[in-house]
């Protein structure tokens, strides 16, 4: 493992059921993120990506391999879920297609959700909140319910919400596929720029070809297989 | 009768002589009636109905003008029992003292009362507790996504249950407060009263919390239930 690896996936396989009905989603799989980086994992509908992403989310446990986050490997000995859960507290952030703010919390007590989760509460976390929201051009919207927000807004108070724990790595699902062109290009310069500020890889799963050239590194995952690996 | 000479003016039957002696003049009844509509419109303030048809009762009826009872207030540093045995040793005379009272009337109707009342508030508490539940549990299932998102997030099972307790003390803690305002406002309405002290509101309040608790236990299950990659899912 390289010194500047946040993540490292090493010969991952996942198996769903077992016997006549046993569907390989990942074989073998390998992957590796470093700070600062932006990576694509680009495949179809259905090709295994998501199942990476839910690997590495530490959602569902690999059937073999391994998978390190900022040194951590996920499953070790016997994790419970409360393990996993620190794990995803302490390491990862998350962005969705859908945004996925909730929907009676306001843009500032959605980012102030995930730094309770931190254990970071009262008037520092207010000021966190609001600072995060500010440096991504939505401190002014603070006080909206989602709905009031416009899809870009959203998504940068998502982004916000995924910042606020300092992840060393942030998992994005199809962050721009809800996105025009234009927005889309914003969001992803907006992870660039979270990534070289913070340090922070940012792994895109995605489908949406448009995005591809602002990436660092690609993946291509089909039929369970990663079988390419470009870098930019 | 006789005349103011001591002689014999007319000549009544016993029972004739009784009844003009006790029959009394309108002015009278008129009187007697209204201080006894007076004394007895407030003499059950827990039961403000019967007490309205007692002075009725009591009004047309002056042959019920009858002391039955005298109540005794002593004097700071006098021995209620001694009083008390003093005053039994009259015949046909019975005296109790304050506590004593009460005893009689807690082991007797208002025992009964109690029985019912106590029922009434077991039968309503179980029917709270599970119309609370219900509505936790509706309201849980609608927030299923947000606590898949929370989970995802990495939220600590405390957390996820905290959520759902706090839903259910606050519906607890309104339930609570519309019942006291509405029970002062209303508590003269009701045929009979209770009576209701300090220590009973806090005894209820801590029922609600009881309850509240109870109820959200099934919400707690389901929203423990939830998987972290229902947050990833549509």
């Amino acid at each position: 493992m390289n010194v500047s690896d946040v993540v490292q996936i090493e010969n991952l396989t996942k198996v769903y059921g077992s016997g006549h009905t046993a569907v390989t989603a990942l074989r073998d799989a390998n992957l590796t993120a470093e700070k600062g980086e932006l990576v694509a994992i680009l495949g179809p509908s259905g090709s295994g990506k998501t199942t990476l992403l839910m690997a590495m989310a530490g959602i569902i446990e690999p059937t073999s391999g391994r998978v390190t986050i900022s040194g951590t490997t996920s499953f070790d000995n016997g994790w419970k879920v409360s393990d996993l859960a620190r794990f995803r507290r302490e390491h990862l952030g998350f962005i969705f297609q859908s945004h996925n703010l909730v929907s009676f919390l306001t843009a500032r007590e959605n980012v102030l959700v995930a730094l309770q989760i931190s254990g970071i509460t009262g008037s520092k976390a207010t000021r966190i909140a609001q600072s995060l929201l500010d440096d991504l051009g939505v401190g002014e919207r603070e006080d909206h319910l989602p709905e009031k927000l416009s899809g870009g807004e959203q998504q940068r108070v998502a982004i916000a919400r995924a910042l606020a724990n300092s992840p060393q790595v942030i998992l994005a699902d199809e962050p721009t596929a809800s996105l025009d062109t234009e927005r889309g290009k914003s969001v992803m310069e907006l992870f660039r720029r979270v990534a070289r500020e913070r340090e922070s890889a940012v792994i895109c799963v995605t489908h949406d070809t448009r995005m591809v050239e602002g990436f660092d590194r690609i993946y291509h995952v089909k039929d369970g297989l990663v079988t390419d690996s470009d870098h930019h | 009768m006789v005349g103011t000479g001591g002689d014999p003016v007319a000549f009544f039957s016993l029972a004739d002589a009784q009844q003009i002696q006790f029959v009394k003049d309108n002015w009278t009844i008129r009187n007697i009636r209204e201080r006894e509509k007076a004394s007895y419109s407030h003499a059950l303030p827990t039961q403000p109905t019967l007490s309205s048809k007692l002075a009725l009762e009591f009004a047309n009826n002056p042959d019920l003008h009858t002391v039955n009872a005298i109540l005794v207030r002593l004097a700071p540093g006098v021995d209620p029992q001694g009083v008390a045995e003093e005053i039994e040793r009259w015949k046909h005379f019975t005296a109790f003292t304050t506590e004593k009272q009460s005893q009689l009337m807690l082991t007797g109707s208002v025992a009964l009362a109690k029985r019912q009342t106590g029922l009434f508030r077991l039968i309503l508490s179980i029917t709270a507790t599970v119309i609370i539940a219900q509505i936790i549990y509706t309201m849980t299932l609608e927030k299923l996504k947000p606590i898949a998102l929370l989970k995802l997030l990495g939220a600590q099972k405390r957390m996820i249950i905290g959520l759902v307790l706090q839903e259910s003390l606050a519906l607890g803690a309104i339930a609570y407060a519309v019942a006291l305002v509405a029970g002062n406002m209303t508590y003269g309405l009701w045929p009979r009263l209770v009576l209701v002290q300090t220590s009973d509101k806090l005894t209820l309040l801590g029922m609600v919390v009881g309850i509240c608790i109870i109820a959200s236990v099934m919400g707690i299950r389901r929203a423990l239930r939830v998987e972290a990659n229902a947050a990833l899912s549509g």
